[in-house]
């Protein structure tokens, strides 16, 4: 029987932040009824936080600096989880644990593993891949397909 | 008629203005909440709250009670701005606005939880939630169709 896990943090992937930034996204409305959920979670001051991994920020041409970024950056509310040393060496282990995986994903999986607070839902496009990656985090993690 | 339009526009115009630079000011400062210098503030607060407060850091709350105010407040104005940035948009973009039952399948996913795999039954409690409670939020409709299920399934 599935157990009910309310996150403590949503990490996106690139198709999830692709999909907040185009009003015209096919899956804008579906990614951005996540983003509300966790909106009406804090405003009832429940601990929960939206993160990016920098690498789906580069791979979703993110640059909070840009104009034509500003409304993403409003709406989204994610903070950066950044890909350290410490970070890559995981993001690297798991990518070469799970052939097919891109380096995108392996950074992903890897902010899942350890941003707090726990536990984590990845919000993606990709579950199939991200299921795969899952069987070898450290802690369980739940994918929401988009 | 449209000389009455015009004014009440041009009239109207300052106040969104005003408002907007305020928005556009709050994200402002919210982006240097990370790198800019502190300060020393006091607050009034209720003397059982700061005791409180002592009491939860002890047990492992956060690091200070600084710590658990700065967080708490800003979270608050977080999740504040994104309301007003959330509204902004629906307001550009009236069809992007999730409708209670998508929110609702939306936080089942989230927290994996069974009720995500029934969308039909999802639709119909947050159709009787939304009838029975204005405003009412995604994890309302959770509780109502977990309830319903756990009445079906009795």
């Amino acid at each position: 029987m599935r157990q009910r896990r309310r996150p403590g943090t949503v990490v996106v992937d690139s198709e999830a932040v692709d999909a907040l930034a185009d009003p015209q996204h096919p899956k804008h409305r579906d990614t951005l009824a996540y983003i509300e959920v966790t909106n009406e979670r804090r405003a009832r001051n429940e601990r929960v936080r939206v993160i990016a991994p920098t690498a789906v920020r580069v791979e979703a041409r993110w640059d909070r600096r840009a104009p034509s970024a500003a409304n993403l950056n409003r709406i989204c509310g994610a903070r950066d989880h950044g890909l350290d040393s410490v970070a890559a060496n995981r993001a690297a282990e798991l990518a070469g644990l799970v052939p097919g995986v891109s380096v995108v994903d392996a950074a992903v999986a890897q902010a899942a593993e350890v941003v707090e607070p726990a536990p984590t839902t990845i919000v993606t496009s990709d579950d199939e891949d991200f299921r795969r990656l899952a069987a070898y985090l450290s802690r369980p993690v739940v994918i929401a397909r988009i | 008629m449209l000389r009455f339009v015009l004014q009440e526009v041009r009239r109207a115009m300052p106040k969104r203005n005003e408002r907007q630079q305020q928005v556009d000011r709050l994200f402002e400062l919210l982006d240097r909440f990370d790198t800019d210098a502190t300060v020393v503030t006091s607050v009034r607060q209720p003397v059982a709250m700061r005791e409180a407060v002592k009491v939860a850091v002890a047990l492992g709350l956060d690091p200070t009670p600084n710590d658990a105010a700065v967080a708490a407040l800003r979270d608050r104005l977080e999740s504040f701005a994104q309301r007003l940035a959330l509204d902004a948009h629906y307001a550009a973009h009236p069809e992007a606005r999730p409708s209670l039952a998508e929110r609702a399948l939306a936080a089942a996913r989230l927290d994996d939880d069974p009720l995500a795999d029934e969308p039909e039954l999802l639709a119909r409690a947050a159709d009787a939630v939304a009838r029975l409670r204005a405003g009412a939020t995604a994890d309302d409709v959770l509780l109502y169709a977990a309830a319903l299920a756990e009445a079906q399934s009795a």
